[in-house]
């Protein structure tokens, strides 16, 4: 045994030798003892051929003992205690947002600010006008007044949704009512009813015995009434009658001025409104002049209460020849012919003669457009 | 929370690299902050080495783009330098030599910390640190002369 490990122990071997190179590379843990024995010895005597490698050892021993000495370098203690108070950014806003160390003057501007800020925002923020609206609304919800009748159990009835509905008892006139109520029969009481906008269905009703229909309910019409005259000297004729209309309160109600000089027809136009009160002076008044023949009409045009209008018409009258011939073929006939084609009534409500169609016509054209 | 000998270094280590009072104290402010900000540095010496040079290491090379070519300088304001001390080859030796040789010298021949701290903070190998720290040594050495006039 003791020949086999002396046979495995390891045999000396020759002295490492090294390079320039390598030496200058292991000069500092030469310095600094830290090669192993092999290193070491090479190292060693590796400087002892060459001398040269001894001053970099020199060069190293004075740099070594130069940061030696500079590392006895010391800082202040006042430096010392500013690093340590030294803050990060948010450990300064911290410190800064702490308002309970502020001044008080300053406290007390920083929360009246803050308060009239809030104050600000909340006023700016909250929406006012939907808080308008809702009470608006409110005020203008209808409330239902339902009355019972002591004889007749109260009926639920189901009304449409209305609005500005308004049913008057017995009377003629609805004033205004919605196209959906138009056919709709409503019952009506003793009572003006009035009707809730959004509910419809808590409604509850009396049903009178007698229930009233109300049909269809027409858009008002006003009255037109057409004067046709014919008269002598119907120039003369016709600037009296300017003046009295004037007179009367009349004034022009289309666009051409009184007593409108037309031709074919040859005549004189009149569209004018005057006061219902002198309508009979007025009637009267022509009459005067010539037989006047009057139609009531209705039209569209509506005219305040107490004003009418009236479209006169005035021609020159025809040469008696030929009402003397009319007359005498009237007598031998001897059949009685209606009258009212030379009289004038203040109240006709329609046509009496024949209507001369075309000066109509002319006049009916004028009136639509005015 | 750092204690007064990491404070020191963390002051020194700006002081020597830069050589120039306002930039090394802007730039060790820096360090505490952020080294506050962490709060996690371990209890083992070796660890809190290793992460003040990372730290230290990081911040110099921000700040080192802002300085101004040349050197101001050092005041004894907030330094107690050695007596009788010449700055002249270390300010040489800032110029001439690499400044991955000239910090490695500041940080094991200054801070003295050890190559295992700096190789850690580094992230480098030992033998790295030790070959940065002869060449930084020779360079200074031929710099100061043969005679150490400290």
């Amino acid at each position: 045994m003791s020949d086999a490990t002396s046979e495995h122990e390891r045999l000396p071997r020759r002295p490492r030798i090294i390079s320039r190179f390598i030496c200058q590379e292991l000069l500092f843990d030469y310095y600094c003892d830290r090669l192993d024995e092999e290193r070491k010895s090479a190292v060693q005597t590796y400087i002892k051929s060459h001398p040269e490698i001894q001053d970099e050892i020199e060069q190293i021993k004075t740099a070594t003992d130069y940061c030696q000495k500079l590392s006895l370098t010391r800082v202040t203690p006042n430096y010392l205690s500013q690093l340590k108070e030294a803050k990060t950014l948010p450990q300064k806003v911290r410190q800064n947002l702490n308002w309970r160390k502020w001044p008080e003057s300053l406290r007390w501007t920083f929360e009246a600010l803050t308060v009239s800020v809030l104050i600000a925002v909340i006023a700016i923020a909250t929406p006012w006008q939907k808080l308008e609206v809702l009470q608006i609304l409110q005020q203008k919800s209808y409330e239902i007044f339902v009355s019972k009748n002591k004889t007749d159990p109260a009926e639920k009835i189901d009304l449409p949704k209305v609005v500005d509905a308004k049913v008057e008892t017995n009377e003629v006139a609805i004033e205004t009512v919605k196209e959906e109520e138009k056919n709709k029969i409503i019952d009506s009481s003793q009572k003006t009813l009035v009707v809730a906008a959004d509910k419809p269905e808590a409604v509850k009703l009396v049903k009178p015995s007698k229930p009233v229909e109300v049909a269809l309910v027409k858009k008002p019409m006003g009255r037109l009434y057409r004067f046709m005259m014919a008269a002598k000297n119907s120039e003369s004729v016709s600037t009296k009658t300017i003046e009295k209309i004037r007179q009367l309160g009349g004034a022009k109600a289309g666009q051409v001025d009184l007593g409108w000089k037309k031709k074919n027809p040859d005549g004189y136009y009149f569209h004018f409104e005057m006061p219902k009160a002198n309508y009979n002076e007025l009637v009267k008044t022509l009459g005067g002049y010539g037989p006047v023949r009057i139609y009531d009409n209705p039209h569209e045009r509506v005219m305040p209460e107490g004003q009418i209008r009236i479209i006169l018409w005035i021609e020159e009258k025809a040469p008696e020849v030929r009402q003397n011939i009319k007359v005498e073929s009237a007598i031998e006939n001897s059949t009685p012919q209606p009258k009212g084609d030379s009289e004038s009534d203040a109240n006709t409500e329609n046509s009496e003669t024949l209507t001369p169609s075309s000066i109509s016509d002319e006049a009916t054209k004028e009136a639509p457009a005015e | 929370m750092l204690t007064d000998k990491e404070l020191e270094k963390i002051s020194l280590f700006y002081y020597f690299a830069f050589l120039e009072e306002k930039k090394a104290q802007q730039a060790a402010i820096k360090t505490v902050r952020q080294m506050q900000v962490l709060r996690t540095l371990s209890e083992d010496t070796e660890s809190r080495n290793a992460s003040l040079i990372k730290i230290t290491l990081d911040i110099f090379t921000k700040e080192k783009i802002r300085q101004k070519s040349g050197i101001v300088g050092l005041t004894s304001e907030f330094l107690n330098l050695p007596p009788n001390s010449n700055w002249g080859p270390w300010f040489e030796f800032k110029k001439a030599s690499n400044e991955r040789e000239f910090l490695t010298v500041i940080y094991s021949q200054i801070l003295g910390f050890s190559d295992q701290s700096i190789a850690r903070g580094l992230d480098l190998p030992m033998g790295t640190v030790r070959y940065r720290t002869g060449r930084g040594l020779k360079l200074l050495g031929s710099i100061h002369g043969p005679v150490a006039n400290v």
